[in-house]
């Protein structure tokens, strides 16, 4: 192990390529979380294309690096004009903003920079000493278990993207459904493709990404129409001192952000619980822990620590679940997990055998894109603001371009652009009628790997698969989610019909 | 009220349960599910065993969500929820954190970010259509004319008339964006892309020996 672990290191920062790609991608995660309504998501989905066809470890390098420093710039816009560019960046502008409206954004952007810097840090280091903690517990899993993880993805993905969990599981089936598309490996009947060849190898995952996330959020965004212009841009002066000064309390304050930061990374390793999740749980962990909480909400630096190293961290820990199980951690990584399907990764206990050495390099990776990128920020951080300005009009049809270019590119078939028109549509029926998307990228990436696994089991075991004792556990925690989600909406119920009634 | 009109007005209100946008979105659900599942009939085992096991529960659910569609719609009186998606965020958050957030600083974010007063329903459904129609125009164009010839159309066309930027900052937009793409992805990576069935069909009748 230690082996593979101190050679990962050297072939990352001996390959140039490799050290070129995750530049690539540490820069262009910067733009996406900068620009508020983008986000790692979009940032995976629109960049997918361009690494299809590509050697896997700088394509998984590339993808990584970016979608884990899109936290670290998305938290310049809350801090400095109070718009978060994604879910998880709102946490921070409970503190942050305060800060910046005191005078004192260089403070706050400097702690928020090595907190998130520190925090992927440490992320990685959670990720990394869990490997061997895991590994045995990797491979007592069967084709039956990993087939039962694939619904328990979907539940818990459902379970915490909202109230609404039908919907949620709803669209992880659909999700599901979408990915029989195509030649059926049992018995070579194509289904659902009849005399439509581009077809016959199934729903092509990147157009069906893009269409699900890309395009509804480019609609949406010129739909919602506004911009940020009310702010006033003279906030967006910022010194590197400052920043500076902020990076050192951060020490100051090393074991709040030690704390969060393993938080952060066990929330992440839990299926579901997203970046928003783990940033406000350790928001509430620093006021609670605080002796003086009555000054957090007005700019206290401890309340832009404690939700920046969580949301960082996090995503150490939920490549956990992602690489391992094939059941993504977050939403971000459920794209992420369809993006290294596409470079022909494959999720599960080969990584422990076979590709350990990937999984090293993606520690590796994680670690330094996160320290470049808080090294750029520190020095660009003034520039980057002003991305914040960027008008949704001037990026809607430059991200639409990209869609289709990235369609046309993935399979260089036509056909392809009539099938994102399609999904575009139900995309953002679902976006519009606040059904939850994340869901869908996890049907649609372990469909094929759910129903290979059973038709495994299936025939391993026959019935019995279904009585084996990790079978019956997950079974019972799927339904024991189903159940408990089924039980709180029916409390949210009573509670809102007992305030209309006093009203 | 009479009974009888009793009656009528319930039966009104839930026909507009059951046809209101968002019900019609979840029986849209409920037949893609249906069809699938129908189609999948006619294929052998165990081609169609999965299609059966993932299909047929998301039609039950697609029909459960129409019962809660419709109590929804009841319960509010037909009124959409009227706050935003950052605010049930931070509801749902509070839930999780349990803790009251400073919700103060919320508004003012939301405030912030929309700052277009006129969102009325109506207007939202003709931003939606001349949107979708933008995107429905770019993907034919560029199916007839092809990628490079389209993206420029596509993109002029946009900023001028969409956004309503000037006649110099469009074009100037337009061939940075276009110019840079070619760049990147003909003169670097050497990419082919789809050249248009109408531009193809003029370089094979016209331009071909």
């Amino acid at each position: 192990m230690i082996d593979t672990m101190l050679g990962t290191f050297v072939q990352l920062l001996t390959t140039p390529y490799i050290l070129w790609m995750m530049l690539l991608g540490t820069l262009i995660g910067i733009f996406f979380g900068a620009v508020p309504g983008l986000g790692g998501r979009l940032a995976i989905a629109v960049t997918i294309p361009f690494i299809f066809g590509k050697e896997m470890i700088p394509g998984a390098v590339f993808l990584l690096s970016m979608h884990a420093v899109t936290g670290t710039s998305g938290q310049i816009s809350s801090i400095m004009f109070g718009v978060p560019g994604t879910g998880d960046d709102a946490a921070t502008i409970v503190d942050g903003y305060p800060m910046a409206k005191k005078g004192e954004a260089g403070v706050a952007l400097g702690a928020s920079l090595m907190a998130s810097g520190i925090g992927g840090v440490l992320g990685a280091v959670v990720l990394a000493v869990l490997i061997p903690v895991i590994e045995p517990i990797v491979l007592k899993f069967s084709p039956a278990e990993f087939f039962f993880l694939a619904l328990l993805g979907i539940t818990f993905v459902a379970f915490v993207s909202g109230s609404a969990i039908f919907k949620g599981m709803v669209v992880g089936l659909y999700g599901m459904m979408l990915s029989f598309i195509g030649m059926d490996p049992q018995t070579g009947i194509a289904r659902y493709s009849d005399e439509f060849l581009f077809l016959w190898d199934g729903l092509d995952l990147i157009t069906a990404v893009l269409a699900l996330f890309a395009v509804p959020e480019m609609i949406h965004l010129g739909v919602k129409g506004g911009s940020i212009s009310a702010v006033s841009k003279e906030m967006a002066d910022t010194g590197v001192r400052a920043q500076l000064k902020g990076c050192v309390i951060t020490f100051k304050h090393w074991w709040l952000m030690l704390r969060c930061s393993m938080i952060g990374a066990f929330i992440g390793i839990l299926p579901g619980l997203g970046g928003s999740a783990a940033a406000w749980i350790c928001y509430g962990h620093a006021v609670q822990s605080s002796k003086n909480p009555e000054t957090f909400g007005k700019g206290d630096v401890r309340g832009v620590i404690a939700p920046e190293s969580a949301t960082n961290s996090k995503e150490g820990g939920s490549l956990l679940p992602t690489l391992f199980f094939g059941v993504p951690g977050s939403s971000g990584m459920a794209i992420l997990l369809g993006a290294f399907l596409i470079l022909g990764i494959q999720p599960g206990p080969m990584m422990l055998t076979t590709q350990l050495d990937l999984v090293w390099i993606l520690i590796w990776a994680l670690v330094i894109s996160n320290l470049v990128a808080v090294v750029i920020l520190l020095f660009i951080t003034r520039w980057v603001a002003l991305l914040t300005f960027l008008r949704g009009g001037i990026l809607i049809p430059i991200v639409l371009i990209v869609t289709v270019l990235g369609t046309l590119l993935a399979k260089g078939q036509w056909e392809n652009v009539i099938m994102l028109g399609i999904l575009s549509m139900i995309g953002y029926g679902l976006l519009k009628y606040d059904w939850p998307r994340p869901p869908f990228a996890i049907g649609i990436v372990l469909g094929k790997i759910a129903e290979g696994s059973l038709h495994k089991a299936w025939a391993l075991w026959g019935w019995d698969f279904f009585l084996r004792p990790l079978s019956i556990i997950l079974m019972t925690l799927i339904i024991a989610t189903i159940s408990f989600a089924v039980y709180r909406g029916r409390m949210d119920r009573i509670e809102r019909e007992k305030k209309n009634v006093s009203a | 009220m009479s009974a009888h009109n009793q009656d009528a007005e319930r039966e009104t209100t839930t026909w507009q349960a059951l046809t209101h946008g968002r019900t019609l979105f979840t029986w849209l659900m409920f037949s893609i599910f249906a069809s699938m599942v129908y189609i999948s009939i006619d294929y052998e085992w165990p081609a169609n065993f999965l299609p059966y096991v993932m299909g047929i529960p998301g039609m039950a659910l697609c029909l459960l969500q129409v019962v809660l569609d419709v109590r929804e719609f009841h319960a509010v009186k037909g009124v959409v929820d009227p706050r935003t998606d950052f605010e049930r965020y931070m509801d749902e958050i509070s839930k999780h954190t349990s803790m009251e957030l400073d919700l103060d600083i919320a508004k003012e974010t939301v405030e912030t970010i929309v700052v277009d007063e006129d969102m009325s329903a109506r207007s939202r459904g003709q931003r939606e259509i001349i949107l979708f129609g933008y995107f429905f125009f770019l993907l034919a164009i560029v199916l007839l004319l092809g990628f490079w010839i389209g993206i420029g159309i596509f993109l002029f066309v946009f900023l001028r008339y969409q956004t309503k930027e000037t006649l110099n900052l469009s074009l100037m937009i337009t061939g940075g964006v276009w110019s840079s793409m070619y760049l990147v992805l003909v003169v670097v990576l050497e990419q082919i892309l789809f050249e248009g069935f109408i531009t193809k069909h003029i370089i094979e009748t016209y331009f071909t020996d």
